[in-house]
Formats: structure tokens, sequence, C-alpha cells
């Protein structure tokens, strides 16, 4: 633990027993609009943080169960006593508080507590008896940096994609249109007027075609509930994929059993395509990393 | 466990864009342009350029199947059983 200067402050003896004054007798840093100490200067922090432990010994008995399992199960707990995989645990809890305790988080909380223990103590210089706790600012994010930088990739891979696509297409139409002509050009003058005729009664027909031919859903040729028919199934296919983008997709259920005991939470988590999508966009996916820790404790066993 | 968070950012908006344009964009492209090709009077889109347009669509209308693919993946990732 590390202190800094301290104030001029005097502690009255009836504030002993005041954790504000107690407070406000060491120097508070200044702080900018979020509440964070500016410059580096702190005046009072954890620098380290060690706890351990060396035996841990669990011993559950069963006063009043219902299943007839928990004997099982205090039998259970004795034996992880052997391997010391409690102990382990244990360690790897004191390891996460003690990130917690060394970090940011609770130095932003102590260097406000600080500035504001000197409005709560009564007997400080700088005593409100009015003092409302201030809001800071909130902490900007660069996600929407990271968004537009992402976007502006993205664009550049996809122009990139395209312009080689591009060139690759207009290689392969030049080929093809040289060949042609090579081949066109080594044709006997009859051939070619053949060749031509041909190609203008085709296109002949196709205009032909286009002109005399009906909208499929005016067509003749189709049967008249089909032409009716497919608006209806076409439309009601683009009602089924919205149900089914917008509606719920899948739901996690979760079913834990101790000592025989059944502990069952329905629909853990529900999500639908739509929701997951978005919120694997704004990566909220990160909520997961609490849960896999737990996991990573239950592994430990 | 403590690149988990890199892991996450690395792919997942990728993985987001695949699964908007092929889940979300494309089955209502697919089924627009349906529409419109039904209605669509030969003069206005040839009668050769629709049946191009219809093979095209036939071709690519599996990649929206990517929904079911994910679907799945996602339904499997989270069948987890701990036991001891």
């Amino acid at each position: 633990m590390h202190s800094g200067e301290q104030t001029n402050q005097f502690l009255a003896f009836s504030d002993v027993f005041n954790l504000q004054c107690w407070l406000a007798t060491l120097e508070a840093p200044a702080l900018d609009s979020r509440g964070v100490a500016t410059g580096g200067n702190v005046s009072f922090m954890v620098t380290d943080f060690v706890a351990s432990v060396v035996d841990l010994a669990l011993n559950v008995s069963c006063i009043d169960c219902s299943s007839t399992r928990m004997p099982e199960l205090s039998e259970l707990w004795l034996k992880l006593d052997d391997s010391k995989d409690l102990t382990n645990i244990a360690s790897n809890l004191f390891n996460l508080a003690s990130k917690l305790v060394e970090g940011d988080f609770l130095q932003v909380a102590v260097d406000r507590a600080l500035n504001d223990a000197r409005k709560l103590c009564p007997h400080s210089l700088q005593y409100d008896p009015n003092f409302v706790k201030p809001a800071y600012d909130t902490f900007d994010t660069d996600d929407q940096e990271e968004t537009y930088q992402f976007f502006i990739t993205l664009l550049i891979v996809v122009a990139c994609l395209g312009a080689v696509v591009s060139v690759v297409i207009l290689a392969i139409r030049f080929i093809v249109h040289r060949r042609h002509r090579k081949w066109l050009a080594s044709l006997p003058q009859s051939q070619l007027l053949k060749l031509w005729e041909q190609q203008n009664k085709q296109r002949d027909v196709e205009l032909w075609l286009n002109a005399e031919t009906a909208p499929l859903f005016s067509s003749n040729v189709i049967p008249c509930w089909v032409r009716w028919l497919m608006p209806v199934i076409i439309l009601g296919n683009i009602a089924l994929f919205l149900s089914g983008h917008l509606s719920l997709g899948a739901s996690v259920s979760v079913m834990l059993q101790v000592g025989g005991q059944i502990l069952e939470e329905e629909n853990f988590f529900a999500f639908s395509m739509a929701k997951s999508t978005v919120e694997i966009w704004k990566g909220k996916f990160l909520s997961w990393p609490p849960l896999l820790s737990v996991d990573e404790l239950i592994g430990s066993f | 466990l403590a690149h988990f968070d890199f892991y996450i950012l690395a792919g997942a908006r990728e993985l987001a864009v695949i699964i908007f344009l092929l889940s979300f964009a494309w089955p209502y492209t697919k089924q627009l342009i349906t529409l419109g090709l039904w209605f669509a009077p030969p003069t206005m889109v040839s009668v050769s350029r629709r049946g191009s347009i219809f093979l095209w669509l036939d071709a690519l209308a599996k990649w929206s199947m990517i929904d079911v693919f994910v679907l799945v993946l996602t339904i499997v990732s989270f069948r987890v059983s701990v036991q001891r």
C-alpha cells in the first residue's frame, strides 16, 4: 500500500470513528471530468496485494436434505481435500481478487472517495452539508472508430477484389474476342455470309419473342392458378423468413445436478438470428468470459 | 483464456457481416428478384436474360442456407455438459 503526502487536515477526537474524516487526512488528487486522477498524481494506492491459501479443507455434512445422494457429495468434498483441488481453486480466486484490487477500477474509486471525504467530514474546512456526489463523465470507448476502420478495411478489400475480378474478366473477354476474330478470318466468304444470316435470324426471333411474349404472371401458357399462387408463395416465403429471423431462434436451458438434486433454469439464454447478429457485431459475446472463468475453475477440479 | 477478447474481436465482425449478407440480405433479395421477374414484361427483361437470371438465382440460392448452418453450430456450441 502506498500513501502520499498528508494534508494539513487534523483529525478531531470526535471524528475518530468517522471514516470520511480519516480519508480527509490524506491528500486528494485532482480529478478530471471523468473522475480520474490527472497527471498520474496518486496519494493512496494499493501497490501490492498478496493473499495465499496453504491448505483448505471443506467439511460438508447434511443436516436436512431431500436428496438421497447428499452423503455422496460430502464424501466427494472429502476426496477433494486429499487432491488439493480446493486449495488450488481458492488460490485462483485470490489471484483474481489481487488483480481487481491492484487494478485501475479500485484506484479510481479510491481517488473519488478521497475527494468526496473532505466535503463529507464535519470538521473539514471544505465540509459541505449539502454535498451531492458529482456525476462524472462516462468513459468513451473507441468502438465507433473501430467500426469505421473496419468498414474502410472492408471497402478496400472489396474494391481490391472487384478490381482483380474485373481485370480477369476483361482479360478473358479480350482473349475470347481475339480468338473469335481469328476464327472468323479463317472462314471463307460464303460461310461468313451464312453465319451472319443465321445470327440475324436469331436476333429477329429474340426480338419477336420479347415483343410477343407476355409476363409470366399473365402468360396463357401457365395455368391461371399457378400464376396467382406463385406470388402468394413468394410473399409467404418472405413472411416465413421474417418470422424466422425475428422470432426466437433457440434457447439455452441449464440443468445442474448436485448430489442428486436437480436445479433447472429454463430459457437461461434465448436468442434470435437478428439479435445474435447484432450482438456479435457489438462484441457482446465478451460477456461470456466470466462464464468461461467459472468453467475454468470447475475444470481445475 | 486471457486472449479470448482478442480472438472474438478479431473474428466476430467478419462473421457478422457474412451472416448478415447471406442469411438476411440474400434471402429477401432473391425472393424479391423472383417476384419482380414474375411480373416483369419481356420488353423490360428479355426472355433470355430472364432465364439466365433464374439460373443464377437457382445456383446462388443455396448460400442462404448458411443461417441453418450457423444455427446448428450455435446449438452445438451451447450443448455443454460438465460431469464429475
